[in-house]
């Protein structure tokens, strides 16, 4: 965390991004509504920060950090991202040849390793496979070794290369999936939910590995997907929280915990379990009334208003804008229209 | 500690050894194995996996022989499956002998009594007698009759496994013209059996193909691909392979016709791989595994031939296996309705149309022997895919 580059511009710049899923139906692919999967979204990453974005299932965080390397490409709106500091280039829009370039500079993690490695392939097929694929290693030998160190670096046993995954637990298979991310000495990882499929037990491990990882190398930023507030706490700089494919709530990890602006954050706060249990009995845990609102087909006003017990007759009818309500220095942005007015409960 | 407890200590020492020396081998066994299994690839799990299966392993076995049996099929076989002796007409099976009644013997080497045609006068009834007096006894590794093997020129011999000195042997009794059964057998299987492994190989090409083409790429391609597999579904089998068969000019040669029969065989077979491997396609397109190696900058080439067709290998060829059977009995079933291979060509459907006529039956039941043949090699084949279903995914429950 102390290594963040604040003084230039940021690694990756999100303006209004949108994705849209189209469902059709029948031979002609009549198109018979539309997800609205990512809704305009916009943020912005520093050089070697970590920023969180979370929320609940079908939010639309997955489909944000996918859209971010081209796994899904994005109906509208652009991706900025820096070279090392050479002039930006539009993710959005890169073509064929640029993209297999910044593919190895940005690097995706999954949620579930047990999907995520093919189960044909030894470890060291798996890890060096993007070295080979780019010709990153001139042979087999120099791709062994690098394979040793990156295994070195993520706490496993260079010796185990050339097992099967279904030799290594969940723990360690989200290792060798970090290796493999790190192969092509990437300089930004979105992390989906790299702990998610993981025992509460190994949780710890892997990302504290994370973290140490970011130091030992030096300005590797992080897209944290996860929907889970207490993982992300110790993890980032800065979360923003998503709602039905929208950032309502965006600042710097203590100020979100301690001081929340958005009901939607209030609640999944007071959600999150707590390790101290008599704190937990002190504490009152709100409940979320009704379900996730649908993203094909999404109330009217504030999208949260259904499950809002703080919502007033403006809030069904007007969509709250996010807005800058913090200091030059401290940036909180929150799409709320009484976000001044309530005083909401953060962590103790 | 008291001296009886010492002593019982004493005593027990040896065994105690014994017995922490044979945990350790174990241990170290069970370690090793442990080990392979690590390192091991998909193809060892499958046949680990496979091995375990008896019923399959056995199959495996009884087809390797008759497979075997079909390659060597000349030398198997006692005598040429096309030469007539007129005197044996629908000899019976004779008896393989140790035990001489007669002589109140026991002979270490198996023998048959000779057998002689007796017409009765009154009813013209053939029957043949047993010469209880005359034994002949089968001799292995004989020199019989000139063949060449498989038709190859420069294979020839007259080498055969086994044989008698006078008289015949027939195991499994003659056809109404006298010509062995069991080398008749032997020789169709030549074609009753790699009618089914053509079969399913061309089935596993094209289905493979049509199906990968519809799954990868989706769209409007596989929703006319999808409606033309439910198309040639709808067709009822036998009066298809009919049509087909009977379109075949009747001048042509034996390999020829041979191979346009397996043709037809298959025309339906692809529709069913191509419908499992469009499924495995579209399955294994979202899965983790493939968008990280399409991440990785992996080409379509390499996203298929390694990544997603070494996936579903294994199932499909299990699958294929299951398949041989239905092959195996469309050959059968088109040359016993005589629109598949005609009769100069040995098989075993083709034998079975010997035995259509009534007054056959009754009096030479052992000419549907063919049909136990097919019987048995159909059920083998269902095994060993069994067996291979259950180990493709070797990943299952490890």
């Amino acid at each position: 965390m102390s290594d963040i580059d604040n003084s230039s511009r940021p690694l990756v710049e999100v303006r209004d991004l949108r994705k849209y899923f189209e469902a059709t139906h029948g031979l002609l692919r009549k198109v018979v509504g539309t997800v609205k999967a990512v809704d305009g979204v916009s943020f912005s990453i520093q050089q070697g920060e970590t920023l969180a974005l979370v929320g609940e299932s079908g939010c639309g965080k997955t489909t944000t950090g996918r859209c971010l390397i081209r796994a899904v490409d994005p109906s509208a709106g652009s991706i900025r991202y820096s070279f090392d500091n050479a002039d930006p280039i539009d993710i959005a829009t890169v073509d064929k040849h640029q993209l297999r370039e910044l593919r190895r500079s940005i690097r995706l993690m999954f949620q579930d390793p047990y999907s995520s490695l093919n189960p044909r392939m030894t470890v060291f097929q798996i890890i060096s496979e993007p070295l080979l694929i780019n010709k990153l290693v001139q042979n087999q030998s120099e791709a062994r070794d690098r394979v040793q160190s990156l295994l070195q670096m993520v706490h496993l046993n260079p010796n185990k290369m050339d097992r099967y995954p279904h030799a290594f637990s969940g723990g360690q298979r989200q290792r060798i999936a970090i290796a493999r991310a790190l192969a092509p000495k990437p300089r930004f990882l979105i992390a989906d939910e790299p702990v998610s499929a993981l025992d509460v037990s190994v949780q710890a491990q892997v990302l504290n590995l994370l973290k140490d990882l970011q130091h030992e190398l030096r300005g590797l930023t992080y897209l944290f997907v996860a929907h889970n507030l207490s993982v992300v706490k110790y993890q980032s700089d800065r979360v923003a929280i998503m709602y039905v494919g929208k950032i309502v709530e965006l600042t710097v990890t203590e100020e979100l915990f301690l001081t929340p602006k958005h009901p939607y954050t209030e609640a999944l706060i007071s959600a999150a379990p707590d390790p101290e249990p008599r704190a937990v009995r002190r504490k009152k845990r709100i409940v979320l009334a009704g379900e996730v609102a649908n993203p094909a087909d999404p109330p009217s006003g504030c999208y949260f208003h259904p499950r809002c017990r703080y919502a007033k007759d403006v809030c069904r009818t007007t969509e709250p804008p996010l807005r800058d309500i913090g200091t030059a220095q401290q940036p909180h942005q929150v799409a709320c229209h009484f976000a001044e007015e309530l005083t909401l409960r953060g962590i103790e | 500690m008291s001296l009886q407890t010492t002593l019982r200590k004493i005593n027990d020492f040896p065994a105690d050894l014994i017995q922490r020396r044979r945990d350790k081998r174990r241990k170290r066994l069970i370690d090793e194995k442990g080990k392979q299994l690590l390192v091991a690839s998909q193809w060892q799990l499958i046949r680990w996996k496979f091995a375990r299966h008896k019923l399959a392993m056995a199959s495996l076995f009884l087809l390797g022989i008759m497979y075997l049996a079909a390659i060597f099929a000349e030398f198997v076989s006692p005598y040429d499956p096309r030469s007539f002796r007129e005197q044996y007409a629908m000899a019976p099976p004779q008896r393989i002998r140790f035990f001489d009644p007669h002589e109140g013997r026991f002979h270490l080497r198996p023998f048959v009594y000779s057998i002689t045609r007796q017409l009765d006068p009154d009813t013209w009834q053939v029957t043949f007698e047993e010469d209880r007096t005359e034994k002949q006894f089968i001799r292995f590794f004989v020199r019989g009759s000139q063949y060449r093997l498989m038709n190859i020129p420069f294979l020839e011999g007259n080498l055969r496994l086994f044989g008698v000195e006078e008289g015949i042997i027939s195991l499994l009794g003659n056809d109404t013209r006298g010509r062995d059964l069991f080398s008749r057998i032997v020789h169709g299987s030549r074609i009753s059996l790699t009618v089914g492994l053509l079969g399913i190989a061309i089935s596993f090409f094209v289905g493979v193909l049509i199906g990968g083409l519809s799954g990868y790429f989706g769209g409007l391609l596989d929703v006319i691909i999808q409606r033309v597999i439910e198309a040639i579904k709808a067709i009822p089998t036998i009066p298809l392979w009919m049509a087909l068969s009977v379109a075949l000019p009747i001048h042509w040669p034996l390999t020829r016709v041979y191979f346009f029969i397996v043709l037809i065989l298959s025309i339906i077979g692809w529709t069913g791989v191509a419908r499992v491997v469009r499924g495995k396609f579209l399955s294994l397109r979202t899965e983790d595994f493939v968008t990280a190696a399409e991440l990785d900058g992996a080409s379509t080439g390499r996203l298929i031939f390694r990544y997603m067709l070494p996936s579903f290998y294994s199932y499909v060829i299990a699958r294929l296996t299951l398949e041989v059977p239905a092959m195996i009995l469309g050959e059968t079933a088109l040359s016993f309705l005589g629109l598949g291979l005609q009769a100069p060509a040995i098989s075993w459907g083709v034998m079975l149309k010997d035995a259509q006529h009534i007054r056959v039956l009754a009096n030479a039941p052992w000419m549907l022997l063919p049909g136990l043949f097919v019987f048995i090699a159909i059920l083998a084949f269902n095994f060993v895919g069994d067996g291979l279903r259950d180990a493709a995914d070797p990943y299952s429950n490890i």
